[in-house]
């Protein structure tokens, strides 16, 4: 085995395919970039859903979130693949079955998927924020609006950046749901390429590429959870807060 | 100290005795199959009184297991009786009515090695022959000629090969069946470029067709009859293409090789064969 790892032809032969690696690579990237966007969106209305005081919308983000999170994604992106050309054919009328393009079923499958993680983390974030945080800010004389946008929502997104980072890392991994269906992604080319070829250096080149989309990622979660664990430092704002008074206030706060 | 020096010692004594029943199992075992192979085949299986044959389980009309009747079908299974009624010397009938034959069905990951371990004495499994192969077992000369077939939905429409320009193939991973299509497309001169999508198994290429996802399901028609329904059909079936020839495998220089040939040649020439390809219906 460790003969053909370090065998220099086979790795040869696995460069010599790095185009459709690439190729790959750039599937899985679109993929990615189409699921976050529709996770984010879909999930921060359920989430704040969650938080109403309408039942009814509670009740939709709590099913939603139950349904997703408790069956596994490759069941539900076979089903869609399976189901939807038939269904879609069902509710359009057409003459053949409709089609869903791989990197649709892709992006729909880890962005519906991923949704229900990203409307916990928002909604664990809302209730994060003490109720006295809004009540003392509408008392200082700030609308409610403002109270959100200047006390509530900063404080939110301080605590979920981190776990939001850690969702979009896990969406990354999980876009390789794809290769099960011939999806083209950077999984299903390197499966392709160990199944022709028999050479591992396939997996380990596919790796390697997800890799370089998910480093970043978790560098960028780690810089964030040390941020949030920082104390708040008031802003230095001329004419209205003194330069001194701030930093001996910050000074205060760490010897703490 | 002492309880580390106890252990260490259990776990080499423990150590030393599984190695020796594995050597033990080695050698009992590359001695049976010496003495085995060193011995006549043809003596071995006429003193059990059976032929232990390989065959498929799920290839209609090659082998197919009726699981309402419980018995193996097809035109491979007859052939079993052909080699087994040579090696007993009696008449086609007699070897199917006194059971001659013991099936046990092969995959392509087993076959070889059951023949290898004596398992079984002849290997009649949709099993092609290659060069590669050739090193490891003996072959039968070829008793079916097997082409790549394309099934399509009947409800697509395609009338033919030219209509694929475009639409989208499902061939099994690691195959040469997309090499064999392309190939195909320039010896007939047919102006179509489909797109190839490779799938980890059979089952899931066929219901990608079913569900719609793909148009075609490109495979060894052995493979396809297997598959067939009243909503599919193989497009074009007069061009063939992606030849494979089915022999029947034996063990490397054992004295049943040439018995096994013999049975497929006269066979061929007595036009039973072609009888039994017409019988079992198959493209």
């Amino acid at each position: 085995m460790w003969e053909g790892l370090f065998n220099a032809d086979r790795w040869a032969a696995a460069f010599s395919n790095m185009g459709t690696f690439w190729d790959g690579f750039g599937v899985t990237l679109s993929v990615v970039v189409a699921g976050l966007a529709l996770s984010l969106v879909l999930g921060t209305l359920l989430g704040v859903f969650s938080t109403t005081r309408s039942r009814v919308l509670r009740a939709v983000s709590r099913v939603y979130v139950e349904f997703y999170q408790n069956t596994p994604l490759p069941v539900q992106v076979l089903f869609m693949y399976m189901a939807g050309p038939q269904f879609l054919q069902a509710i359009t009328g057409a003459a053949q079955p409709v089609r869903i393009a791989p990197f649709a079923l892709g992006a729909l499958g880890v962005g519906l998927y991923h949704a229900a993680y990203i409307s916990e983390v928002i909604r664990t974030g809302i209730e994060a924020v003490p109720r006295g945080q809004m009540e003392a800010a509408q008392s200082q004389g700030f609308s409610r609006v403002q109270s959100y946008a200047y006390i509530v929502l900063p404080q939110t997104f301080k605590v979920i950046l981190p776990p939001l980072c850690n969702q979009a890392l896990n969406l990354v991994k999980n876009t390789s749901v794809l290769a099960l269906v011939a999806g083209g992604d950077l999984m299903y080319r390197s499966d392709n390429f160990v199944s022709l070829y028999g050479y591992l250096q396939g997996y380990i080149i596919c790796c390697f590429m997800y890799f370089i989309i998910c480093f970043p990622l978790a560098l960028l979660v780690q810089w964030l959870e040390r941020r949030s664990k920082e104390r708040p430092r008031a802003k230095d704002i001329p004419g209205v807060t003194n330069a001194g008074d701030a930093d001996g206030a910050a000074m205060a706060g760490e010897g703490v | 100290m002492t309880s580390t020096m106890t252990r260490r010692g259990f776990l080499g004594l423990t150590g030393a005795l599984a190695l020796g029943a594995l050597a033990g199992c080695g050698a009992t075992a590359s001695a049976g199959s010496t003495a085995a192979s060193a011995g006549s085949k043809l003596a071995a299986i006429r003193s059990r009184g059976q032929l232990n044959a390989g065959v498929k389980k799920d290839v209609p009309g090659y082998g197919y297991f009726d699981p309402a009747s419980g018995t193996y079908q097809g035109m491979e299974i007859d052939l079993c009786y052909q080699v087994a009624a040579a090696i007993f010397n009696t008449s086609y009938e007699d070897a199917q009515k006194q059971g001659l034959v013991a099936f046990t069905d092969v995959t392509p990951k087993t076959r070889g090695p059951l023949i290898d371990n004596d398992q079984l004495d002849i290997v009649c499994a949709t099993y092609t022959i290659t060069d590669e192969r050739k090193k490891s077992w003996d072959f039968s000369r070829p008793y079916r000629t097997d082409y790549v077939g394309l099934m399509v939905k009947k409800s697509a429409g395609f009338k033919k090969i030219a209509d694929l320009d475009g639409k989208i193939i499902g061939v099994s991973q690691g195959a040469t069946t997309q090499g064999l299509v392309e190939q195909m497309l320039v010896d007939e001169h047919i102006d179509a470029t489909p797109e190839f999508r490779a799938f980890s198994g059979y089952p899931i290429i066929k219901s990608s067709l079913d569900a719609g996802n793909i148009d075609c399901f490109a495979m060894d028609r052995s493979t396809l009859s297997g598959y067939m329904n009243d909503t599919v059909e193989l497009l074009e079936p007069d061009v063939k293409f992606g030849e494979q020839n089915y022999g029947i495998a034996t063990k490397m220089g054992s004295d049943l090789s040439p018995v096994v040939d013999q049975v497929v040649a006269d066979m061929e020439a007595s036009g039973w064969l072609a009888q039994e390809i017409k019988d079992w219906g198959l493209v």
